[in-house]
């Protein structure tokens, strides 16, 4: 195929995408299993997930030829079979959901700041549903770079089996990785609700799907040899092993069992985690297009 | 309502390009982008060597994957099947461009939207062929409805050996070639505009 039609920028809006999908998933996961331990961090995470996902907002409107029309993408609805449409419109309704629940946690504080304020049974309602809601939209968006990357020759990966597995599994360990990082820069020590043991289990998850998605595809008669070609060379191997598994996946791995608390080691884990979820995600974009 | 389609029949084509420059005259494309141009295939060796020219273009596909892949509603398919591209709801952010599999999309770098060929939907809707068809000097390509059983193109196709291009894209392309040589596979993973990536620095 002739020089491909996308930048760089698209490129990093399908790695970070993931990220305020991730960070929202485990708050809400937070939310529901320890509510009054989760209440310290939820507030920094949201604040993160919601500027995180103005940023890719910002950063797929840039890469547009035609920046001023963007607004389109959100006002037709002609075409909802249109996986890119339909992505802009859920990051729209999810950066509404969030300065919503924002504003519901924010009213819900007491004078001293962290203590809460009993709410009535409507409230208590209406905060619910907007948790469960950010949590489905979240879900969606973690998922959909597969459903739009899946329908062009630009990223053959994507349109594999275990593709949307990946990229919800990245997402939700970027989002682990970023509440270590918040838990560890807020000083959160409590026991319950520490995210060291999900982000081992995680980790087992995400090592075990690349396992089973490297079988596959080796395996593919469908899929171009050039794609599976990628990984042999320095750049491909680079990305694929040295950051997807080693820093990715061993690192924090060995990292987060070792170091059962500790702030440092916890932060760097995180990055770890991080790096490896972006890498794994760039090349599950770009491997063979 | 007819249902427009091409045939090109590549055992006629000489590779003069008139396609091309009445394409390109047409619509005013700017250098380095194609709505509609000519390969060419070079194949075998001494003294068994030929050369295929293999003229391509937008297909027009019955499951227009850049149809499904627009998300501003800028790719509309017309009621005759042509597959047109409204500039003013386009954002140009290139889904289309990524979805097409015969790359026959480009961005106009002067009007800064996506472009391709639209059948020359302004002259057909007149009773015109397309600019293409009317210069080709060998009338290597025959345009027409696809649904009238009288017409030249129907009755070619159903007498006649005829494929599309990526065929195992399930695109359903309206474009259809006569290729006794079988030259249409050996440009199957080049598309309609030029890969210009290997050029020299200063050429571009």
């Amino acid at each position: 195929m002739p020089a491909t039609p996308w930048g760089p920028l698209i490129a990093l809006y399908f790695v970070l995408i993931g990220l305020p999908s991730g960070l929202t998933l485990v708050s809400c996961w937070r939310t529901v299993r320890w509510p009054h331990v989760a209440s310290r961090t939820d507030q920094a995470a949201r604040v993160v997930a919601l500027v995180a996902l103005l940023l890719v907002s910002v950063v797929l409107v840039v890469d547009l030829g035609r920046p001023e029309r963007s607004f389109l993408m959100l006002t037709q609805f002609g075409n909802l079979g249109s996986p890119i449409a339909v992505g802009a419109k859920l990051i729209a309704v999810k950066i509404l959901l969030l300065v919503l629940d924002l504003y519901l946690r924010h009213r819900a504080r007491g004078p001293g700041g962290l203590a809460r304020i009993p709410a009535d049974r409507r409230t208590s309602m209406v905060v619910g549903t907007v948790t469960w809601m950010l949590a489905a939209v979240s879900l969606a968006l973690a998922v959909y770079p597969a459903a739009v990357l899946s329908r062009t020759w630009l990223s053959p990966l994507s349109a594999t089996s275990g593709a949307a597995l990946v990229y919800l599994v990245t997402s939700v360990l970027m989002g682990v990785a970023a509440h270590l990082a918040i838990d560890s820069l807020l000083r959160v020590r409590e026991q319950a609700g520490s995210l060291r043991m999900p982000a081992l289990v995680l980790l087992g998850v995400h090592a075990v799907v690349l396992a089973f998605q490297v079988v596959a595809l080796v395996g593919d008669p469908r899929l171009d040899p050039a794609v599976i070609a990628t990984f042999a060379t320095a750049s491909g191997a680079t990305l694929w092993w040295g950051l997807s598994v080693g820093v990715g996946v061993v690192v924090p791995a060995g990292g987060l069992a070792i170091a059962r608390t500790g702030r440092g080691p916890h932060i760097g884990c995180a990055t770890a985690i991080l790096v490896g979820a972006c890498a794994c995600r760039y090349l599950l974009f770009a491997a063979g297009g | 309502m007819p249902r427009w389609g091409m045939l090109i029949d590549l055992s006629q084509c000489i590779g003069c390009h008139a396609c091309s420059v009445a394409c390109k005259a047409e619509f005013d494309v700017p250098l380095g982008v194609f709505r509609d141009t000519v390969k060419y295939v070079e194949e075998g060796v001494y003294p068994h060597a030929t050369r295929h020219f293999i003229p391509v273009l937008c297909n027009q596909c019955e499951d227009a994957p850049c149809l499904n892949a627009c998300p501003t509603d800028a790719i509309v398919r017309l009621p005759n099947g042509e597959v047109t591209i409204d500039e003013g709801d386009c954002n140009l952010n290139r889904f289309c461009m990524a979805a097409c599999p015969y790359d026959a999309i480009y961005e106009d770098p002067v009007r800064k939207v996506a472009q391709k060929c639209t059948f020359c939907e302004h002259r057909t809707s007149q009773g015109l062929q397309p600019a293409c068809v009317d210069a080709c000097p060998t009338d290597c390509r025959i345009f027409g409805d696809l649904d009238d059983a009288e017409s030249d193109i129907a009755q070619r196709i159903a007498t006649e050996d005829t494929s599309v291009w990526k065929p195992s894209a399930g695109t359903a392309p309206k474009v259809h070639y006569v290729d006794p040589r079988h030259a249409l596979p050996l440009i199957e993973v080049d598309g309609v505009q030029v890969d210009r990536g290997t050029d020299l620095a200063g050429e571009r």
